[in-house]
């Protein structure tokens, strides 16, 4: 799978780094200073690096745990996102690491036990209300659990914190270090989830969407909280019919006693990203039709974002208690706050 | 185009052999050799040779973009006269400062660190290559072509039992000789990712005949290169404008473009 490894001098004899080695025996080594040296580089082009990334195996400094931009959330106020990795084993296009990163090398911080340390701490700040911890905003937080051990490791750390909530965001099926244990109801396994129609040309590497409707519905089923993502939302032909069948499918399997939450959020890029990943595929038409700059936001001109969510939200509270629908904020509906 | 630079003579020689290279210009600063598909450039020893030679070859032909790749010899602290190895990391040892081939293939090789020197050294510090070339030409190179379509291999020359003045040019081709299979593996990778790498600098169909038309500044043709690519990636086989369209000004014409994109019958997907 990688058959190039960049490890960081500090971390060289760190047991995870060790174990991650073992996996790859073959893999070439290279050391580096710091994971910046390789993965921050001048000149690189992310388009071509996803052909082939490389492992960086580095030691995450600085702030571990961040608060979420405004207006993110699943139900508390009090929100937190942590990225032990960053990029993502898919190549989604419509994913905005594309145009936030230079690399696409995957960078894994192996140093769990400081972020532990920073979540323990944002715990003890938080008197009034339950944290939330949001994993996957630069990963997928699953989908490289057989060489990270993410899962198997967080849910040990957050089974002994009941009163934080961790919410895993992915598009992998590889959920079998969840099913092997006891659900965690401070755990949220949130799926995002884009119909097939679309997903089958713009989600490259990711599983079938029907694979993963499959995979949720077994860990409701097992008893875990499951979240629900229709992020980005993505115009296109034949849209209303393929966003209701999807909504169909996901709850013709899904036991909504175990539904968390459902998120619905617009497609949208800071401009700077956009224009990057425009260079990066000048042969896109995603990139190419129905867009609008607004606030230094790119997405969907408004009438057209304001018709694809108002199907997308009537259709699915048709299915759910408007109680644990969370839309997300956008540039291009109602002054900034979806309806 | 693929780009290859040498230091020596006795380096090339083997290579414009294999792919029949010719002389390209006797009045050039640099030794350059070409043919259909390949040119190589002799710098000479050293960091500014090299960095001057493959400046100037970018530069004269900078209509033929394409991926470099450095070919030589080096000595090896304990690796064995002959070895093939692909540089995972070039330092100039002058400053201290590392330089990554940007990876997205698979290594062609084994892999070893490579210490560039100011000065031929014969102490072999650490387990790692040395040259006199490899730093400038990363440095260098990368300023024109990706950092990914750059790389170097390198064969060993000399280690801790077979000192550097013992070479002869008959020795150094033989080397280069067996290092012929790696460099064509590494042609065939890099040509691969260069073919996407052209695809993200070409300018879109219509662009250059759009700007023969009319004036347009330098925002403007910007502009014109994004909304061309666009059109192009939704509507590949129809003209931007239509063919009785009657726009003349540079700021009409973006204007009427960007008006045609967002027609729902150009919809994607």
């Amino acid at each position: 799978m990688f058959k190039t490894i960049y490890v960081e001098e500090a971390v060289a004899h760190h047991p995870r780094t060790l174990a991650t080695l073992a996996r790859f025996s073959d893999a070439q080594r290279i050391p580096c200073k710091h994971y910046g040296e390789v993965f921050n580089r001048a000149a690189q082009n992310f388009r071509l690096q996803k052909r082939q990334p490389s492992l960086i195996l580095a030691e995450k400094r600085g702030q571990q745990v961040l608060p979420t931009p405004a207006g993110y959330g699943i139900g508390s106020q009090t929100n937190f996102y942590f990225s032990h990795m960053l990029n993502c084993l898919y190549d989604c296009r419509y994913c905005f690491l594309q145009g936030m990163y230079r690399s696409a090398h995957m960078v894994v911080f192996i140093n769990y036990e400081d972020f532990y340390e920073a979540i323990d701490e944002q715990i003890e700040q938080t008197s009034t209300e339950r944290p939330y911890f949001f994993s996957g905003y630069d990963c997928d937080s699953l989908a490289l659990e057989g060489i990270t051990d993410f899962t198997r490791d967080f849910l040990t750390f957050f089974a002994q914190r009941p009163h934080a909530t961790l919410e895993l965001r992915t598009k992998s099926v590889r959920t079998h270090s969840l099913l092997e244990r006891d659900p965690l109801d401070n755990c949220v396994v949130a799926f995002s989830l884009t119909p097939s129609a679309i997903a089958d040309v713009l989600e490259i590497g990711a599983p079938p969407v029907a694979r993963r409707i499959e995979a949720l519905g077994t860990l409701a089923d097992r008893g875990w909280p499951i979240g629900l993502r229709f992020d980005p939302l993505l115009y296109h032909s034949k849209w209303r019919e393929h966003y209701r069948k999807l909504f169909e499918a996901v709850f013709a399997r899904l036991r909504t006693d175990r539904l968390h939450s459902v998120s619905l959020g617009q497609f949208r890029l800071p401009q700077t990203m956009y224009k990057r990943m425009q260079q990066l595929y000048p042969d896109e038409p995603l990139f190419a039709w129905g867009l609008a700059e607004k606030d230094g936001q790119i997405s969907y001109r408004s009438e057209l974002a304001e018709s694809l969510h108002a199907f997308c939200r009537d259709e699915l509270l048709q299915h759910i208690d408007p109680n644990i629908f969370f839309p997300c904020p956008s540039t291009t509906l109602n002054d900034g706050v979806a309806p | 185009m693929f780009y290859i630079h040498t230091a020596l003579p006795a380096e090339a020689r083997p290579i414009i052999d294999h792919y029949a290279l010719r002389a390209h210009d006797a009045s050039a600063p640099f030794s350059l050799y070409t043919g259909p598909q390949t040119r190589l450039v002799v710098s000479g020893v050293g960091k500014t040779a090299t960095a001057a030679s493959v400046a100037y070859t970018c530069a004269r032909f900078s209509d033929q973009p394409g991926p470099w790749l450095n070919v030589g010899i080096a000595g090896h602290k304990t690796a064995a006269l002959g070895t093939a190895l692909w540089v995972q990391k070039a330092v100039d040892t002058a400053t201290n400062t590392p330089f990554f081939p940007a990876l997205a293939l698979s290594p062609p090789c084994a892999g070893s660190v490579l210490q560039t020197v100011d000065q031929p050294r014969a102490d072999y510090l650490t387990d790692a290559l040395y040259d006199m070339e490899g730093s400038a030409f990363f440095q260098t190179a990368q300023r024109f072509v990706a950092a990914e379509l750059a790389h170097s291999v390198k064969i060993v020359s000399d280690n801790s039992e077979a000192p550097w003045q013992s070479l002869n040019r008959e020795r150094v081709q033989g080397w280069i000789n067996d290092l012929l299979p790696v460099i064509e593996r590494m042609r065939t990778e890099l040509e691969s990712l260069a073919a996407v790498w052209l695809i993200q600098q070409a300018n879109p169909p219509h662009f250059e005949g759009t700007l023969s038309q009319c004036r347009f500044s330098q925002t403007q043709k910007n502009r014109l290169r994004r909304l061309l690519q666009q059109w192009h990636s939704v509507a590949p086989n129809t003209p931007p404008w239509p063919p009785d369209h009657s726009e003349k000004s540079a700021a009409g014409l973006l204007d009427a473009l960007e008006a045609r994109l967002g027609d729902p019958s150009h919809l994607p997907y």
